[in-house]
């Protein structure tokens, strides 16, 4: 990712890299002491990040997304100072503020004030300082008389109250938060997100990481996906928020055996699929509203009709249509032992001109599983301004 | 000099450690701080009856002092070295929640752990001294320079002792358990019981090595007799202390880098 670098950035990380040990046996705790204490690299480690280029310029925030594990949490303890880089530089202007849990530094014994001062003293505010805030910090958290009650006594929503309004007490260049707005009763919720709206539009700028794609793409100009501890994504939040969402959709739909091995295992499965005739591979190329076919054998191992589905999905993988033999109340003709036939047919092809893919699948009888994939290209040749992927059937009324 | 200059502009978080330990440490007693006094003192009342009453230990060293203030010199320090090295060493693992999710220099949990258990045996050991004192005990205080500078070697020697130790407890939970046979093995060969002239000859050179012995015996020494001698090598202690102690915070830092990690 190559990001030009600025005397502005408020962030700045170039190749950053973090490593850990891996030690599960005393003799492995002990070598990795020994490595440490020597400042030697680790036998054995583990990767969590692995050059990390990011940049974030004042007031335009930046969003992480990724599955979990993916390092996003590493990447901002990174960046907050609570885990040191194995490899990179990193510079950072301005106040920082790290969120990255609620209330981290409260102890159940203290009183909301005295924790107040604890919190106020780790983020290197003096007692002074954090007597002028008072005030200020109370009134946001608005937990009442409970303050100067042991924090043990009080209600999970209050503490995170209590430690948003402590983390927000004096106004930081950068806010670095993981997860927190997912926290907290609906009105905290809200309280929180007019304050980040409030900061963001007088200048703030925001480190997120958060699941929630909505809050990313409402709070963030930037995003970066982090995959396998590395940027796979990064720009216009928006984009990669739908790169990062494809993606995942993808990666949940059913698992399908690969089709060579489909066949190999003996389990229901595509002998041959042809397109209008034509060999599956070669793909089909066929002008707007004409007829597509496909047809092929399908194997059986227990000599029971098999199901087959045929769908057409958008090259980015959103499904379009789908349909099985099963869902039609089709059955399959025998034409051989183990072997049956299928034939579907599309009479008219209403895509609108573009790329796509076609999979033909193979189903047991009963439709419960998928055993087989077989992909092939599509192209719908032609010329239209329809926006969408298909023609549905229309007309316009004169009244 | 860039590490205390750091360190100093923390000091407001170190007074907040150190406050929190010492009134955690009695948050929901009935006694609070009375416990702080009452542990020692039960101590010394029963070494004044064992060794003063059942063994009939006496020796010349006493003089005109009773056994009680011999011992009392030496207790003190002794609780605020060896509950301030083991409280400290779990400082860092007893605050995993501040040490994975907020920066800021954990040394300082050290700091605070070993500070707060000397201020507490400090304020317990004036309060002796001055009861023991209303009580007759013929205590000279002209030697309360010397008595001062060897509290301040000892904090710092349990300051190093503690950063080391905090240190690996978070890799090896062994220390922990070492810590505790280690530490009432130190009790019997620092002369705290005993005065070193009752150590054989045979083996007082080894008794030379613990350091301990020679910030103890000054207290003793500077209390009981006004004896003001070992104020330089107390001064040489002092310094050797401060850049030993410099030494382990280089190297808890070096490990605090993986706290996260294993913790």
């Amino acid at each position: 990712m190559g990001v030009p670098s600025s005397d502005a950035a408020l962030i700045s990380l170039s190749g950053i890299g973090k490593s850990y040990p891996i030690a599960n046996s005393a003799a492995g705790r002990i070598r990795t002491l020994y490595a440490l204490l020597r400042r030697r690299p680790f036998a054995e480690r583990y990767d969590a990040l692995t050059d990390i280029n990011l940049e974030v310029r004042p007031g335009e925030s930046l969003g992480l997304i990724g599955v979990n594990g993916a390092g996003k949490s590493t990447l901002l303890k990174v960046i907050a100072g609570v885990v040191k880089p194995t490899s990179g530089e990193i510079k950072l202007r301005g106040r920082i503020s790290a969120l990255l849990e609620l209330g981290a530094g409260f102890h159940p014994e203290y009183t909301g004030r005295q924790n107040v001062f604890l919190a106020t003293a780790l983020m290197g505010m003096s007692e002074q300082e954090t007597r002028a805030q008072l005030d200020s910090i109370l009134a946001f958290a608005d937990i009442g008389e409970h303050v100067d009650q042991p924090i043990k006594h009080y209600s999970s929503g209050m503490i995170v109250r209590l430690g948003f309004a402590v983390a927000t007490a004096v106004r930081p260049d950068i806010l670095i938060t993981d997860e927190v707005l997912a926290v907290g009763d609906e009105s905290f919720q809200r309280k929180c997100i007019a304050w980040m709206e409030n900061y963001l539009s007088t200048g703030g700028t925001l480190l997120l990481c958060a699941h929630s794609m909505f809050h990313i793409q409402k709070l963030c100009q930037k995003a970066a996906w982090i995959h396998d501890g590395r940027v796979r994504a990064y720009g216009d939040s928006h984009r990669v928020t739908r790169e990062y969402l494809a993606w995942h959709d993808a990666r949940n739909a059913p698992k399908v055996q690969d089709h060579a091995q489909a066949l190999k295992s003996g389990v229901y499965a595509l002998l041959s699929m042809q397109l209008n005739g034509q060999p599956s591979q070669e793909g089909a190329i066929l002008p707007m509203g004409a007829s597509l076919r496909v047809s092929g054998r399908v194997f059986s191992p227990d000599d029971r009709a098999p199901t087959v589905l045929v769908g057409i999905v958008r090259k980015d993988g959103m499904p379009i249509y789908g349909v099985s033999s099963e869902m039609d109340g089709h059955v399959l003709v025998r034409v051989a032992p183990n072997e049956f036939a299928y034939d579907f047919e599309i009479p008219e092809l209403s895509l609108l001109p573009g790329e796509y893919t076609l999979k033909g699948h193979a189903l047991d009888p009963e439709a419960y599983r998928l055993f087989d994939e077989i992909t092939a290209d599509l192209t719908v040749l032609g010329e239209s301004r329809e926006l969408g992927v298909c023609r549905l059937p229309h007309r316009w009324n004169a009244i | 000099m860039k590490t205390i200059l750091e360190l100093w502009r923390q000091r407001w978080l170190f007074l907040t450690f150190a406050k929190r330990e010492v009134t955690n440490r009695y948050s929901g007693t009935l006694a609070g701080g009375l416990w702080a006094l009452g542990q020692p003192v039960l101590l010394l009342a029963i070494y004044g009856f064992v060794f003063r009453k059942v063994f009939k230990v006496g020796f010349p060293e006493l003089g005109e002092h009773s056994f009680v203030a011999f011992v009392a010199c030496a207790l003190w320090p002794w609780m605020a070295f060896q509950e301030g090295v083991q409280r400290a060493t779990h400082a860092i693992v007893g605050n995993a929640g501040l040490v994975k999710k907020v920066h800021f220099p954990q040394e300082l949990l050290v700091f605070a752990g070993v500070g707060a258990t000397f201020f507490i045996h400090f304020l317990g050991f004036a309060v002796v001294v001055i009861a023991l004192t209303i009580g007759g005990e013929p205590f000279r205080f002209d030697g309360l320079p010397v008595v001062l500078l060897a509290w301040l070697a000892l904090f710092l020697l349990a300051t190093t002792v503690a950063l080391v130790t905090s240190a690996l407890q978070v890799f090896l939970k062994d220390v922990d358990h070492m810590l505790g046979p280690a530490l009432m093995i130190m009790f019997y060969v620092t002369p705290i019981l005993y005065p070193t002239t009752q150590v054989p000859e045979s083996v007082r050179w080894a008794v030379a090595f613990n350091p301990l012995v020679h910030l103890l015996e000054p207290i003793r020494a500077g209390l009981m007799h006004g004896d003001l001698a070992s104020l330089g090598m107390l001064s040489a202690f002092v310094v050797g202390g401060a850049l030993t102690m410099m030494a382990a915070v280089m190297l808890f830092r070096r490990l605090s880098d993986y706290f996260e990690d294993f913790i």
